[in-house]
């Protein structure tokens, strides 16, 4: 071997060396996400820059732009509207364009070409079910901007391919899964609708507020809803029974608009959603009541501008809140203590909207 | 890179530049040909102070086959933010936005009722005569969006010339075809000339996919686009006093839309999109110019009607009316007051019904030619709109010569004016979200600089530097209010930067060399920004440093032009955390001009992009690399 190569390879060997220095109690090396929260910034509707950020507990770190990181500056590239994680893969589910985009949930690197084409149209939210996705999409739009072909499009994870697609309500949003169905909010229309996962048919159509959005399951296995009103109601938080497929309880706060954001502490006992006081005001406001309370909260807990989204840390309690700043820039992440007191605020993508704890 | 790349090229000009220069075309241009016919606006002597540029007619033959926004990209120092090749260009006079520019066409504003812009893309120099710039707010003289500037489109009718006909075919890459018709003809009495063009282009050039995994070479989808049209004007001299004129034009644009580089995909073409827009602009013109005075009549009428995707239409007309008059007193004054008259209604599928609105304007001008060496410009002009309040907007400039001798003139202008905004009809008639309390934008600028001039026989050379400052109050943006976006005039901008222009005129070895240089450097800052976020930050896609240097070389009868185009760094966002970088684009064309008597045959080889650089103007947005056109374009006088 030449002296060239001599020299090279001592670099090479030098280089792979020094770079694997996992420490065990220092700050978390890149590529590894854990004991922290995922912050998934929308960005601005067709402008192809959605991002993740990733803020670490330890160290009060924050990364942003993750995907770029991960993946040597190629982007996400779409706005984007929501994730899914599970233990192996990070969905990540986006509009214009219309994809669902795979990474490995270890380092948040690309493991497969994204998930496009005709069955995954506008697609909204997702859930995996034993090694399947199932993502709701919109379907294209009809006359008058209406959503009459929303439907569920069935993913296997081994082959990431679209291998059914199940026609539900208008307007297909959050999707939540429970035992052998899965409940899937009609928000153009006053639904949930409710799918076998076995036979993949839709089974049931529960009747709640118009609009719902957002749903989360409690610690008595009871499914809550954020109904926006859709322009025809006020809006409510409706409180179903996923077994006898009824709405059990419906709260409707008074002088406020349910944005359709929910969340859910780590206990499953007290939930938070978003409302947004009526214009000229630009108010945001976040409520919260137990899953025990018997009429809703007529005052709010926390009250801002242009909050966007919503998401509880279930160890530690903590109230995670996406401020847009009416998308003209980065937005920000303010921290509060469960008791509504503020902790602190930093800086992140382009309107975060949602949070996933790991 | 590009400081190295800078320094070469201006090492070239200097040398180039080296000799004394001869006496230019530009002077000539701006001369009245006949008395009674003017070319370039009519405003322009009212206009003491500002700075003006115009495109003489050598430049705007380099771009036939283009768009006014190939043309204003390389000739001046205007920033124009291009969403992909041939597609949505829309101006940055100053640092200001894209609805802050007048552009009018016989004294009809070509912008968007509904949006308030110009797409520049739509506009093909082919269909253009005369071009003119006039930087800063100039509200006074061209009414509303004239806050960053304003540009002037015209022509003039030439008399007694016969016969003169113009053929343009052109080819070039990514299946890019052009083909022009220029029929002029006129006696003492009339003259005509018509205009026919069509250009298309597949525009499915290859580029380096980084942004996506796996960073393929990929070949850009859906980007092709097609424009045809027709311009006619004639022209009738009653007497030697009068003269009536008729202008009708009619483009057609028909345009896919380049999606961005992490959209260019096949499995995404369900959300590829298609624009189609016709423009039909009619003016005429009654023209009487005596001993009391020059005195105009204009009726127009104007139909906008864009279809997106086939399904969502937006359509305006407008029906326009204008009186003018104009007078010399006392020989040291000139007078020009007028009124204009518009009514316009809309067609627009998002709105659910129809809006009627009427929109009138009064003005007076004055300019004084106090001494010989100062002249004085005190205008004002006032608006009323339906169910909106206009604000007035006044100007006063003045243009001092300090030294005119021995073939120098140095001059010192300065400009104060007003500019105003009035929100688009999407502002104030969107269903739901529509604003009918919303205050016009408003500015207003100062210019203080100084031009000079070399003229001697053999030789030319022209500096011209100038500061400026313009504040911006009551910019409207689109907020969100739960789900629902609303507009509301919210922010404040603060510019001000440096303009610098240079023309040199040489002869050289039997060569005949020209030099223009322009160099502009903006300081734009929200001073009150949403929610208190993002101040003091410069403005997104406004470059600190833009500059272009345009080099020609004549030999006999063979061209050269080199054209060297340099964006600086540009922030995407108020909070300017993101940025592109900046870009140098280097163009070159030459070729012969071949002579049969007194026709003549151009023959023009155009290589864009020169070093093949890969860029974005705007985010995501891929551009060609290197490129070529070939152009022949046969006159027969």
């Amino acid at each position: 071997m030449n002296r060239i190569h001599r020299i090279f390879w001592l670099f090479f060997i030098a280089l792979i060396a020094f770079s694997c220095d996992e420490g065990d109690n220092e700050v978390t090396p890149r590529g590894q996400f854990t004991n922290g929260v995922l912050i998934v910034n929308e960005g601005n509707f067709g402008s192809g820059n959605g991002s993740l950020s990733f803020y670490y507990d330890q160290g009060d770190s924050l990364l942003n732009g993750v995907y770029e990181e991960a993946n040597s500056g190629t982007i996400i590239g779409a706005s984007i509207q929501s994730v899914f994680s599970t233990d192996e893969l990070v969905l990540i589910i986006t509009n214009s364009p219309d994809k669902v985009e795979v990474v490995q949930r270890e380092d948040f690197e690309v493991e497969t070409t994204s998930i496009a084409g005709d069955d995954i149209v506008q697609p909204r939210y997702a859930t995996v079910v034993n090694n399947t996705a199932y993502v709701s999409c919109w379907g294209p739009w009809g006359e008058n901007f209406t959503l009459p072909d929303s439907y569920v499009a069935v993913i296997d994870l081994s082959t990431f391919e679209v291998t059914n697609t199940i026609d539900v309500g208008d307007g297909a949003e959050g999707i939540i899964s429970l035992g052998n169905e899965l409940f899937v909010a009609d928000s153009y229309s006053n639904t949930i609708s409710v799918i076998d996962v076995a036979s993949e048919t839709v089974t049931d159509q529960i009747e709640v507020d118009n609009g719902p959005v957002q749903m989360v399951l409690d610690a008595d296995n009871m499914l809550w809803a954020a109904c926006s009103g859709a322009f025809i109601t006020q809006g409510s938080v409706v409180k179903v029974n996923p077994q006898s497929k009824t709405e059990m309880a419906r709260w409707q706060p008074e002088g406020f608009s349910i944005s359709g954001k929910l969340a859910i502490d780590g206990d499953q006992n007290d939930l938070y959603w978003i409302t947004a006081a009526a214009f000229p005001e630009t108010t945001t406001e976040i409520f919260t009541a137990s899953i025990a309370d018997t009429e809703a909260p007529d005052t709010p807990m926390i009250e801002g501008n242009n909050f966007y989204g919503i998401g509880v840390d279930p160890d530690s309690g903590d109230i995670y809140v996406g401020d847009s700043q009416g998308f003209v820039g980065d937005g920000y992440v303010q921290r509060y203590q469960s008791d509504g007191s503020k902790l602190d605020e930093f800086q992140v993508g382009i309107g975060p909207n949602g949070f996933v704890f790991y | 890179m590009i400081l190295k790349k800078i320094k070469w090229i201006l090492l070239l000009v200097f040398i180039s530049s080296f000799a004394y220069a001869q006496k230019p075309d530009d002077v000539a241009d701006s001369m009245q040909l006949d008395e009674i016919t003017i070319m370039g606006s009519p405003y322009k002597k009212y206009a003491a102070g500002a700075k003006i540029q115009t495109i003489d007619s050598i430049t705007l033959q380099q771009f036939q086959h283009g768009t006014l926004a190939d043309l204003l990209e390389q000739q001046s120092a205007i920033y124009m933010k291009k969403y992909g090749n041939g597609m949505l260009s829309s101006i940055s006079f100053r640092g200001t936005g894209a609805s802050h520019t007048a552009i009018l066409w016989n004294g009809i504003n070509l912008n968007s009722l509904t949006l308030g812009n110009l797409d520049f893309a739509l506009v093909p120099v082919f269909s253009q005569e005369e071009v003119e710039i006039q930087y800063g707010s100039s509200s006074s003289l061209y009414g509303s969006d004239a806050i960053g500037g304003a540009i002037y489109l015209s022509n003039s009718p030439t008399w007694g010339k016969g016969l003169k006909l113009g053929v343009q075919q052109d080819i070039g890459s990514f299946d890019t075809y052009f083909t022009g018709v220029d029929l002029n003809w006129s006696d003492a009495k009339w003259s005509s000339q018509s205009k026919v063009y069509h250009k298309s282009a597949q525009n499915d050039f290859s580029f380096q996919n980084n942004l996506v995994f796996q960073k393929p070479e990929q070949r850009q989808l859906n980007a092709a686009y097609q424009y045809y049209g027709v311009l006619q004007n004639l022209n009738y001299k009653i007497n030697n006093q009068q003269y009536l004129s008729l202008s009708g034009w009619f483009n057609f644009n028909d345009r896919q839309i380049q999606p961005t580089m992490p959209s260019n995909d096949q499995r995404f073409q369900n959300s590829f999109t298609e624009i189609q827009d016709q423009n039909i602009r009619v003016v005429g013109q009654y023209n009487n110019h005596s001993s009391l005075g020059y005195f105009n009549v204009k009726l127009g009428y104007v139909h906008d009607y864009q279809l997106f995707d086939e399904l969502s239409k937006i359509a305006t007309s407008r029906t326009f009316s204008s009186l003018k008059f104009e007078k010399e007193l006392f020989q040291f004054l000139d007078v020009n007051i007028g009124a204009n008259w518009n009514h316009i209604w809309t067609d627009v599928d998002s709105y659910e019904r129809t809006i009627t609105e009427n929109r009138n304007d009064v003005y007076a001008l004055f300019n004084f030619n106090l001494l010989p060496i100062w002249r004085l410009s005190v205008n004002i002009r006032q608006a009323f709109i339906e169910n909106f309040k206009a604000p007035m907007t006044p100007s006063l400039g003045s243009d001092l010569t300090l030294l005119q001798k021995n073939n120098h003139l140095l001059n010192f202008k300065t400009v104060v004016a007003r500019g105003y905004r009035v929100p688009t009809l999407n502002d104030r008639y969107w269903p739901r979200s529509g604003n009918l309390n919303l205050s016009p934008e408003n500015s207003l600028s100062g210019d203080v600089g100084f031009s000079y001039q070399y003229n001697n026989r053999k030789n030319q050379f022209s500096l011209e530097g100038t500061y400026y400052q313009m504040k911006i109050d009551d910019m409207i943006t689109w907020l969100p209010s739960g789900s629902i976006w609303r507009p509301k005039n919210v922010q404040e901008a603060e510019i001000n930067g440096i303009e610098a222009t240079t023309n040199f005129k040489t002869n050289l070895w039997q060569m005949k060399l020209k030099t223009a240089l322009n160099y502009t450097w903006t300081n734009a800052r929200n001073t009150i920004g949403v929610e208190g976020q993002s101040v003091n930050n410069q403005l997104p896609y406004t470059a600190r440093h833009m500059g272009n240097i345009s080099q020609q070389f004549q030999y006999h009868n063979w061209w050269l032009n080199m054209n060297f185009n340099y964006t600086g760094e540009r922030f995407v966002t108020t909070d300017n955390r993101q940025k592109l970088d900046d870009f140098l684009l280097t163009d070159i064309q030459f070729g012969p001009k071949i002579s049969f008597n007194k026709d003549f045959l151009d023959v023009r080889l155009k290589i864009n992009n020169v070093f093949d650089v890969d860029y974005q103007n705007v985010q995501y947005q891929a551009m060609p690399g290197i490129n070529y056109h070939l152009s022949l374009s046969f006159h027969y006088n």
